[in-house]
């Protein structure tokens, strides 16, 4: 389900009305007098009603001789929400593209011919800084304090307080005096 | 026939739907009570109506205001046969919301007078 087809049955959902026929669909399928009389509509408000939950996908409607029968669409009910959340929306890769541009211009004004001009006092902006630091750990190998600070005084001489700022925002894992890169 | 009295009918009459469309809203019926705005409409332009026909006609209001008032509401059957042909649901809500409306008004008037 895309993200517009979510939000239009969400809207299409958030009616008592279309509820009520929804309820009495899960039932049994009906055609539009038989809610009609059930629910206490008009067989046209019934109707309004039906052809939005179609349009949502909420229902699926038949031909059986001279009735027009509708019946609850499964396949959309049994869609996780979670599942309709996790998927990528063109908002996210928005955001994404608009992240990854602050990124490159923090490292561009943070860095000159690969060494890292002043720790930046911006929480936000010095994380940026030490993940791009980061790149130059390998995962998964372990490495001693020295070697840790031989990398770091190749981007700025302050090599103690950037270890440390590594450990506290969970990029460097200390354990024994040996150090890990954390993820990726 | 008593002007007073018919412009309470109206406002009355308003005032009864608008408790309507408040009920439906209050109840997650948006759709209906949206639609119940377009008839709550109708008695304004009922007084509307009246009032200038009123001060035109003078005494022949009683022929001056039926006529004026169905040039206006006949455009909404059209409307209503034109949403039948299409099965424009919403429309079809809308405009027989309107002419419920009218002939309430109508109805009423032709008692007064």
């Amino acid at each position: 389900m895309t993200e517009l087809q979510a939000i239009s049955l969400f809207k299409c959902l958030a009616d008592k009305s279309r509820i009520q026929i929804l309820k009495s669909l899960m039932e049994e399928d009906m055609y539009v007098e038989r809610l009609s009389e059930r629910l206490g509509l008009t067989p046209a408000t019934i109707s309004f009603h039906l052809k939005k939950l179609v349009d949502a996908g909420a229902v699926k409607s038949r031909k059986e001789q001279y009735y027009t029968i509708y019946a609850i669409n499964g396949d959309v009910f049994n869609v996780s929400i979670l599942d309709i959340l996790k998927e990528q929306s063109e908002e996210k890769k928005l955001l994404d593209e608009r992240d990854e541009a602050y990124r490159r211009k923090v490292i561009e004004a943070f860095f000159e011919y690969g060494k890292l001009k002043s720790i930046p006092s911006q929480r936000k902006k010095e994380l940026i800084v030490l993940q791009e630091i980061a790149k130059s750990f390998e995962d998964g190998r372990e490495y001693t304090e020295r070697e840790i600070n031989l990398i770091i005084a190749e981007y700025h001489d302050d090599f103690c307080t950037i270890r440390r700022d590594m450990i506290a925002e969970k990029l460097l894992a200390r354990e024994n005096g040996i150090y890990r890169k954390i993820g990726n | 026939m008593n002007k007073e009295e018919f412009y309470e009918f109206l406002e009355n009459r308003k005032q009864t739907v608008q408790a309507e469309i408040q009920t439906l809203s209050a109840d997650g019926r948006t759709d209906e009570a949206n639609i119940l705005k377009a008839k709550y409409n109708v008695y304004d332009i009922g007084k509307a109506v009246f009032g200038a026909t009123e001060k035109q006609a003078g005494d022949a209001v009683a022929t001056a205001f039926p006529a004026a008032f169905t040039k206006i509401s006949s455009s909404w059957q059209v409307s209503l046969d034109q949403a039948k042909a299409h099965d424009d649901n919403r429309k079809i809500l809308i405009e027989e919301a309107k002419l419920s409306a009218v002939s309430e008004i109508t109805a009423k008037f032709a008692a007064f007078i």
